[in-house]
């Protein structure tokens, strides 16, 4: 009997310490990366590159720094810092950018911000992730990355 | 009893591999994958992650399927007994 016990106690140490270092990874990979997670008027880093993104039914607007307008097509330097400024128009809807891990949602009247470093050329997809009506398939777009 | 001890040793020190060969398949893909940060960053973290859980559904169905495997009979044509 107390064998037995001994082994639960053992097998439960082991879970229980599997947790918990879980538990302890997640949290300072959410620490490290809270720039990154999109906040509702969240800090912009010095220096970052400055896009506001607005997103209406059915397709996403950016606007860069010098006035330039482009819809669902996003260009930006190579190891730069990119800020993107994201709101919408009239429903909800979500960018998603795969490839550079972020997301963000655009909710009307709200400025949420999402910071991102690209390290490498090339072209990359995006798309809306909130089904915002019937062409919510539509918002789909490029991210450039450009030397 | 010394018997079944091995085996279950042996599943575990199989399942060490899985998860070390899991750890660096999901790191390469993801290196692959992202270009970018946090993108980078999350490439490095999650695979001991998800190799974890491949590993854990490999010790499980391992434990499971071991004693149908060897001690199993075939009746029927369908089942083990």
């Amino acid at each position: 009997m107390k064998d037995k016990i001994r082994k639960e106690l053992i097998f439960i140490s082991a879970v229980v310490a599997i947790l918990v270092g879980s538990a302890i990874l997640n949290a300072a990979l959410i620490s490290d990366i809270s720039s990154s997670v999109a906040q509702e008027n969240g800090s912009i880093p010095a220096g970052a590159y400055v896009i506001h993104v607005t997103g209406s039914q059915w397709v996403w607007t950016f606007t860069y720094p010098n006035g330039t307008v482009t819809h669902d097509f996003l260009s930006v330097p190579v190891n730069t810092t990119i800020a993107l400024i994201v709101n919408s128009t009239d429903v909800i809807h979500d960018l998603y950018i795969p490839q550079m891990d972020i997301q963000a949602y655009a909710v009307p009247g709200n400025n949420n911000t999402v910071v991102f470093r690209p390290s490498g050329t090339g072209s990359y997809f995006f798309e809306c992730v909130e089904y915002c009506g019937e062409y919510h398939y539509k918002m789909t777009g490029t991210l450039q990355v450009v030397a | 009893m010394s018997n079944e001890r091995n085996v279950v040793v042996a599943i575990f020190v199989a399942t060490v591999v899985v998860w070390i060969l899991f750890d660096f398949e999901f790191y390469a893909f993801f290196s692959t994958f992202f270009n970018g940060y946090p993108g980078n960053y999350t490439a490095s973290l999650t695979p001991p992650f998800m190799a974890t859980g491949v590993a854990a559904a490999f010790f499980t169905i391992a434990l499971l399927v071991y004693p149908v495997w060897t001690k199993g009979v075939r009746e029927s044509g369908v089942d083990f007994k």
